[in-house]
């Protein structure tokens, strides 16, 4: 038989076989490498919004499109592992066709050494416009020209039509940081690392001042007063030097290390001329002519900006494990806050002396045990101790000599701080887990070393407070699919006896006279010292009735009780929260999950006399709604909804002998937002993904306007914002993915 | 020739024979290669044992990647869990138990669980999951306080929050990180739906550039040592020391703040007048008034409307925070230095 016809057939079947024998073993590597291999994708597409810069104000609060209707989408994440040495490039990008770009760039050799470059920017806008006739905004010297006419038309109904008349201004502030580091392990035990970040901050936020005048009182020929509307000049540095040396072996981790921070204010003050003083506002539509007044030296005085400021700290920190089941947690840090910037440097002048020369010292010290002494018992103790010495200089700031014979001065003031802990848990039987603790907090401020540091500010105040609290856990692990837990809680807050002002000389220890300021009706102590009695209680449950379907639900309440001499301030406070989640997943191609929450808040207040009571509420349901798909292979789809509706009432009520009309609005918020998304596959290594985002933001705050009627400046000034705002964002990518 | 086709010949059938397991693996059962001493490590070195089963054809695809519904095992590759050449890297048994009776069960039932499981119905303890990922991660000096720590005591494991198979670890992604906080922490969730607040669904802050989730002795689990030196990392002008300091600043940032939005604007927890009115007693009997309310406004800058309005009590004291201002009030010298009244925080 002639082998020359069948050789061609037998190449075909060997050829076949073969290539189904190895052929398909280096597909199956190729998907196993792909499936291991680290990825990247580069993104770059279209963005588009709706409406103008005042229905985007809500919206555009940090994504870059309050001003801007369109961008550019590009986003890269680059990733690269050299698996011969295990080192690590990465170059990533956000945002980078918008003002809130960021860029990085690292690599790593993994357990050897790391660098990293980072570059961020992001843009705050602030969400309301102001109209104004101020120019200068963005710069230390701001001049006031009025919105309106006063003289011409010197009525309630004249100063409402100016309002708008002015230039309108939406003030942002810009940060743009840059940060590099890295890290190196010198040995297999000792790892040395290194950050720096600088941080520049520039823009304008709001800021102002405003001022009674009497001719008794700074020095006015008649009885006005004034409020202005003064856009703070921001233009400052901010920088994070870290250095750390970290050991460990088995049984210890140490970590000692240096960070400083410095703060570089361009700006020491605000300078302020004002263009029509003759010319100005008063809220009831009259002129006010503060040149005949003599108010404009009062109004034109400068304005303090944040001074320069240090802070050098040196730490030690670690962990060392006794035994096997005990293991103690450490920290020891020293810090020193300096400021001495140069009054006339910042352009304030009248000073006791060139610069506060501020030198503050704190020393903070932690240490904790955490045990197993039996397998069913867990401790933990902690103790953290602060000291805080505020050793600036004692100087005359508060008037001369010559006033009325009072001398007054600054107050350095320093503290002691105890925070304690002590908890155990047990293993209890039947999967049963309780767990109690104390908790201890002790603050003491000690005498003020100052002069006269309660006049005009507070009522009394107090050197010492500290708080315990009990608390208590009961969690239950019901079966695999069903787990709850009950928490309670109890803390009280007590003090020493109130101290009162008397003038020219320090505080004394008067808890009579602390009392009768009370009685009185003049007095309202301090929130933060008041005694306190404050419960809780809290329960949570997590099932999971089927594998596909998951629930949580929690509840938690506190309720506050407040105590002083007086009846004044803040009475009783009370907090719920509920909330609620479901996720479930229909099938292996689509997943849907919801959630709910409510929070309620409430303070009672009763003011001290002739003023008001209230009884502040805060109410918010928040709901949401989530969908997952994969209608085809090649298809992903999802949709988010959210809604937020909260209500703030302040319930005031009048007391005394208060002549106005009481009560104020509710002042209402409410979003809704819809983020739906659909992914499609081009091929393996690339996809087009677009995003449709729908927001609708309702908002009746009463800050800034009432019914109409806006709240003005002496110079006419207004703020305004659109109280409903709609938007829709559009935008698509192509998406490229490699390895 | 004749030899040369004849071991062709013999060489095609050795390849087909081996082809038969690979075009008929979604036909035949699967076989235990567990026990095959020559199957192939995928990634790690000796994974083998595991991976024998848990290949390439387990990997989820497609929607299930997406939706999340069945854990990738082998995407742990593509993470820094994968390097090989770190000779530090674990390997599956270092972190699961070497679960022989995982590995060596035979038949179609449902095989034993392994030695430490981190699924959700995991009977392993929390602390022994995280004794596990602490073996390697104690060095790491930003975890040297979780022992004791909130999470810690409260049995949150380190696979409560990471994902160490995946190939994007959502809660290490400033964009994706809040969802994963958000599981636990409702009341959080609903605050950054508030108008004033953090730009975190944004993306760029994350809940770990204030908090040390890991332990701190801070309050909270702040990063820094208390609330205030973590808030002055992005807001240190607010730190002074100043010259006419208001004492709550100094105190807690969060005795007026809420960090986590608000209604109120700059994330006051209440607002004006009644934040200042808790510590304050307000300026005679006037009550909080809106502009409109009243019939008969006055032009004294102490009215209800200037409490209540713009920027409330700050539209005067508005050195909130406290004021660098040396000079001092002097109701006898002459222009110039009589009439600052910074001490009231004015100017």
């Amino acid at each position: 038989m002639s082998t020359h016809n069948t050789y061609p057939c037998r190449q075909g079947i060997l050829f076949l076989s073969l290539a189904a024998a190895f052929g398909s073993a280096s597909a199956a590597d190729d998907d196993v490498a792909q499936m291991i291999k680290p990825d990247s994708t580069i993104s770059v597409g279209l963005g588009a919004v709706s409406g103008n810069k005042e229905d985007r104000a809500f919206f555009g609060q940090y994504n870059g499109m309050r001003k801007n209707s369109s961008q550019l989408i590009l986003d890269i994440d680059y990733l690269r592992r050299d698996d011969a040495s295990g080192t690590w490039t990465n170059l990533s990008g956000r945002n980078l066709g918008n003002e809130n770009r960021e860029l990085g760039f690292s690599q790593q050799k993994q357990g050897d050494w790391r660098y990293f470059f980072e570059y961020g920017e992001l843009v705050r806008n602030y969400s309301n416009t102001i109209n104004t006739n101020v120019s200068g905004i963005g710069t230390n010297n701001l001049v006031v020209n009025t919105v309106g006419n006063p003289t011409a038309t010197p009525t309630p109904a004249g100063l409402q039509a100016a309002q708008g008349t002015g230039s309108n201004e939406d003030l942002k502030t810009t940060r743009k940081s840059l940060g590099l580091g890295g890290d190196k392990w010198l040995t297999p035990n000792l790892q040395l690392e290194l950050s720096f970040r600088n941080e520049d901050k520039t823009g304008a936020r709001l800021f102002g001042q405003g001022s009674t005048c009497t001719a008794t009182r700074y020095q006015c020929t008649g009885t006005t007063g004034y409020l202005l509307l003064l856009p703070e000049p921001i233009n400052s540095s901010t920088r994070q030097f870290e250095l750390k040396l970290n050991y460990a072996n088995d049984k210890l981790a140490l970590n000692g290390g240096y960070y400083g921070t410095f703060y570089v204010n361009k700006y020491g003050s605000l300078n302020t001329t004002i263009a029509t003083p003759a010319n100005m506002w008063n809220p009831n539509g009259s002129v006010m002519n503060a040149t005949v007044l003599n108010a404009t030296p009062l109004m034109q005085l400068p304005l303090a900006l944040p001074p320069d400021n240090q802070a050098h700290q040196f730490s030690l920190a670690g962990t060392y494990a006794i035994t096997p089941t005990t293991r103690a947690t450490f920290k020891y840090a020293f810090t020193r806050l300096t400021q001495n910037e140069s009054f006339d440097g910042m352009g304030l002048v009248g000073g006791p002396r060139g610069a506060l020369d501020a030198v503050i010292d704190t020393t903070v010290g932690q240490v904790g045990i955490t045990a197993r002494p039996m397998p069913k018992l867990s401790l933990v103790a902690n103790l953290r101790y602060e000291q805080k010495s505020d050793k600036t200089p004692i100087d005359v700031y508060r008037d001369t000599a010559t006033n009325n014979g009072l001398i007054r001065t600054n107050n350095p003031s320093s503290h002691t701080k105890i925070k304690g802990k002590l908890e155990a848990a047990y293993q209890l039987p039947q999967g049963y887990r309780a767990t109690a603790g104390i908790d201890y907090d002790m603050r003491d401020l000690g005498r003020p070393t100052g002069t006269n540091d309660t006049s005009g500010q507070a009522t009394a105040i107090r050197a010492k407070n500290d708080e315990i609290g009990y608390r208590a856990e009961l969690r239950k692990s019901l079966s695999d699919t069903l787990n709850g837990a009950v928490s309670v809680g109890h803390s009280s807050r007590n003090g020493t006896k109130w101290m009162t002002a008397t003038n020219g000389v320090a505080p004394t220890i008067d808890d009579g006279a602390a009392q009768a300021l009370g009685t009185a009706g003049f007095g309202l102590f301090p929130l933060f010292w008041m005694d306190l009695k404050r419960d809780k209680l809290k329960g949570s449950v997590d099932w999971a009735p089927i594998n596909r379907l998951s629930l949580q639900a929690s509840v938690e309440g506190v309720a506050e009780h407040y105590f002083a001499p007086s009846m004044r301030g803040a009475r009783d406070g009370k907090t719920t929260n509920i909330n609620f989640d479901a996720a479930y997943a229909v099938s292996d191609n689509w997943k849907v999950n919801g959630w709910y929450s409510r929070g309620d808040t409430i303070l009672d207040i009763n003011g001290s006399t002739g003023a008001y009571m209230a009884g502040l509420r805060q109410l918010g349901h928040n709901l949401g709604l989530g969908v997952r798909g994969a209608p085809t292979g090649k298809l992903e789809v999802g949709a988010d909804f959210t809604f937020s509706y909260e209500v703030n009432r302040t319930g005031v009520g009048v007391i005394g002998t208060s002549t106005q009309p009481n009560g104020l609005p509710a002042a209402a918020f409410r979003q809704l937002n819809l983020n739906m998304f659909g992914k499609y596959a081009l091929d393996k290594n690339a996809d087009i993904r677009v995003n449709l985002v729908h927001q609708r933001y309702y908002s009746n705050e009463w800050f800034w306007n009432n019914n109409g009627t806006s709240f003005f400046y002496s110079d006419g000034t207004t703020v305004t914002q659109k109280d409903q705002q709609n938007v829709t964002f559009i935008g698509a990518a192509y998406i490229y993915k490699f390895q | 020739m004749r030899f040369v086709r004849e071991l062709l010949t013999v060489c095609a059938v050795i390849g087909t024979l081996a082809a038969i397991p690979t075009l008929a693996a979604t036909d035949a059962p699967k076989k235990l290669l567990a026990a095959d001493p020559n199957a192939k490590d995928l990634i790690l070195k000796g994974d083998a044992k595991c991976t024998g089963c848990h290949d390439e054809a387990d990997e989820p695809t497609g929607a299930a990647t997406m939706l999340e519904l069945n854990p990738s095992v082998l995407a742990i590759g593509k993470t820094k869990h994968g390097a090989t050449a770190d000779k530090r890297t674990p390997t599956c048994v270092d972190c699961h138990g070497e679960s022989e009776k995982h590995r060596m069960h035979k038949g179609s039932d449902k095989p034993p669980v392994v030695d430490r499981s981190f699924r959700k119905t995991t009977k392993t303890t929390a602390d022994a999951r995280n004794d596990t990922c602490m073996t390697c991660h104690q060095k790491d000096s930003k975890r040297s306080h979780w022992a004791g720590s909130m999470h810690q005591t409260q049995d949150v494991a380190c696979n409560s929050c990471h994902q160490v198979h995946a190939k994007k670890d959502k809660v290490r992604n400033k964009v994706t990180q809040a969802e994963v906080c958000f599981t636990c922490h409702k009341e959080q969730r609903a605050q950054y739906q508030r108008p004033s607040r953090h730009p975190i669904l944004e993306g760029k802050v994350a809940c770990s550039d204030c908090h040390n989730v890991h332990g701190s002795i801070g309050p909270k689990l702040v990063k820094r040592d208390s609330t205030n030196e973590t808030c002055y990392t992005c807001h240190m002008e607010k730190r002074g020391p100043f010259a006419r300091p208001h004492e709550p600043v100094t105190e807690d940032c969060g005795i007026c703040h809420n960090p986590h939005g608000t209604t109120a604007e700059n994330l006051l927890k209440q607002r004006p007048p009644f934040l200042c009115n808790e510590c304050h007693s307000p300026h005679g009997p006037t009550l909080p008034q809106l502009a409109g309310q009243t019939t008969t406004p006055t032009s004294v800058a102490k009215n209800g409307i200037n409490y209540t309005q713009g920027r409330g009590c700050v539209n005067c004291h508005t050195q909130i925070h406290g004021s660098n201002n040396p000079a001092r009030q002097d109701h006898n010298a002459g222009p110039g230095l009589r009439l600052p009244t910074p001490q009231y925080l004015l100017r």
